[in-house]
């Protein structure tokens, strides 16, 4: 068998099995595991909703974390201080964060290392807000007690039910991200993101495009952040804090940016790190800065880049070896 | 009744700070017609063509393209008008194919590109015409390649072709040829000159003889003015330009 048969294999089986274990979490009969996996989803919802900007757009905003808080403190607060009904709790999330995409958007003007200080700097408002603003958002304390969503009498009532609802729309949405990538749009993005002044000169408006996409961005986060607040029960500043922006961009690093697996993969090693390691090893942001540092070094295109470089380098090698056994059996002839 | 130009520059003058880099220059070009500014490094070409393109903007007089007073357009509006220009230094989208280089350039002269559910390959008009323009330079067949696996002789030809996307009917080519070959110079000319009759070309350009192998029309800049205007032989013979330029060349 050729190694690149053996690599595809591997490839197929490992999506069968994160297939499986995505399915069957929840009769692990742990309820930990339940919660841990919803939240790797949600995440990784979170972590795509950076790659847009980042590794599609040329961009790196450390403000969805922003987006992400704003719609759970608004599902939050709806539905325990007012008693919203869910669906539209849900969608006033969404909306939330993507008005506050809209005015954080103003950001794209800035290029390279201003958009980031901006988007920093914007993000870190919306912190502020969630400490400060006690009549609010409750401060340190948070909003607790946030209901399982429901639709008229169908209530999910279980965590078992939440993990299957949040799966369901973390595939929905990934697939919808998906096909935004591969959209006229989404290639325009692409050309953007490898030069601007060209994508000028052919006729495009580049700072519109880049609003637009931010735009899609906060909506993506926002989805998240919904999922997060019904998920979770309980929004707190720590929703809201820089240390999610930051990882929601390590997770596509490290899982390999640019692909709708990598963030997902990302998204496995940092919360499992966060929540597992954390369990035994009080010193576990070592464990993360050396994955990130081991990674970044050795595997600029992340875990899943490792795979696929091999996987060219395998298939090219096979098309070699094929070609010489045709010179061979030709000059035979 | 005459048409009007193509391009018109007024009193065009530009200066960074103290330093005037284009100097009161006045030109009108007709249109099919194939003009080469030709100046040694330092004479303001380069900034003229910035200037005409909109990447720069300029300090006094006026710019008309098609009859339209664009000193306050923008590059891509510019572009809107039917203008199509190259840049000097090879300036693709290094991480796509060859195809997705080309159809990114027929949805920016069709002001597509909005769509967000339809996958782009899907748009089978689009990517048609984009194969069609790799053919017309010479790149059929390597349309699914990396820009990162073409040489530099390849790269300029797919510059060109982004270029030419769409039918621009000015189009502005900043040192087609600059970094190629001897041979690959003379294969480029060639494209150049198959450049439909009907575009009005401005191509500046330091090397005299691929300047004086695709001219109707020489203008010799120095210094930031124009001090030279008028058809390869009559310019050949000026004896201000032989100081200038041809004499040490």
């Amino acid at each position: 068998m050729s190694m690149a048969r053996a690599l595809r294999m591997f490839g197929t089986i490992a999506l069968v099995l994160a297939g499986v274990i995505l399915l069957i979490t929840p009769y692990a009969g742990n309820p930990f595991w339940t919660g841990l996996m919803a939240q790797i989803l949600i995440f990784g919802l979170l972590a795509l909703s950076v790659d847009l900007l980042m590794r599609h757009t040329g961009l790196f905003p450390m403000c969805n974390g922003a987006f992400f808080a704003v719609a759970a403190y608004t599902v939050a607060m709806l539905e325990v201080n007012y008693g919203v009904a869910s669906p539209f709790a849900a969608l006033a999330g969404i909306a939330s964060a993507g008005v506050t995409g809209m005015v954080f958007g103003v950001s794209v003007r800035a290029s390279g290392v201003y958009f980031i200080l901006v988007t920093l700097a914007l993000g870190q408002l919306v912190w502020g807000v969630s400490v400060q603003w006690t009549w609010l958002t409750g401060g340190d304390n948070g909003i607790t007690n946030v209901p399982y969503p429901s639709l008229g009498d169908m209530r999910i009532g279980s965590l078992t039910q939440m993990y299957y609802f949040v799966a369901f729309v973390v595939i929905f949405f990934t697939l919808l991200y998906r096909q935004v990538i591969r959209s006229p749009f989404g290639l325009s993005l692409n050309g953007i993101r490898d030069s601007e002044s060209r994508m000028t000169a052919l006729g495009f408006n580049v700072t519109v495009r880049k609003y637009v996409a931010f735009v899609i961005s906060s909506l993506f986060a926002g989805v998240a952040g919904v999922l997060y607040a019904y998920t979770v029960q309980f929004v707190s500043p720590a929703a809201s804090s820089l240390l999610i922006s930051v990882e929601a961009a390590l997770m596509p690093i490290l899982g390999g940016p640019g692909t709708v697996f990598g963030a997902f993969i990302g998204a496995v090693i940092i919360i499992g790190i966060r929540n597992v390691v954390s369990g035994f090893l009080s010193g576990w942001p070592i464990v993360m800065g050396l994955v990130f540092i081991i990674v970044v070094l050795f595997a600029p295109k992340g875990i899943l880049g490792i795979f696929n470089d091999l996987l060219r380098r395998s298939d090219r090698r096979d098309q070699a070896a094929d070609a010489a056994r045709k010179d061979v059996r030709e000059a035979e002839q | 009744m005459t048409s009007t130009p193509p391009l018109r520059l007024d009193n065009v003058t530009k200066s960074f700070g103290g330093l005037t880099a284009v100097s009161d220059v006045t030109l009108s070009v007709h249109e099919g017609e194939r003009s080469v500014i030709l100046g040694p490094n330092g004479a303001g070409k380069t900034t003229l063509f910035h200037c005409i393109t909109g990447t720069l903007p300029i300090t006094s007089g006026t710019i008309q393209i098609f009859g339209k007073n664009v000193n306050r357009m923008t590059p891509n509006a510019r572009t809107r008008l039917g203008v199509g220009r190259t840049f000097q230094i090879t300036n693709l989208f290094a991480e796509l194919t060859l195809l997705q280089n080309v159809v990114l350039a027929v949805h920016g002269r069709a002001r597509g590109a909005r769509r967000l559910f339809t996958s782009w390959q899907s748009e089978r008009h689009v990517v048609d015409q984009a194969h069609a323009e790799l053919d017309r330079v010479g790149l059929c067949g390597k349309a699914d390649l990396d820009v990162s696996e073409l040489s530099y002789g390849e790269r300029r030809q797919l510059e060109l072709a982004l270029a030419l996307v769409g039918g621009p009917r000015l189009l502005l080519l900043d040192e087609p040829c600059a970094g190629l070959s001897q041979s690959e110079r003379q294969a480029f000319t060639g494209l150049i000159r198959a450049i439909p009759s009907n575009v009005t070309t401005i191509i500046v350009e330091h090397d005299m003889d691929v300047a004086f192998a695709i001219a109707d029309r020489l203008i010799v800049m120095n210094q930031g003015a124009l001090i030279c205007d008028g058809p390869p032989e009559e310019v050949r013979n000026t004896t201000e330009v032989q100081e200038v330029y041809l004499g040490d060349a």
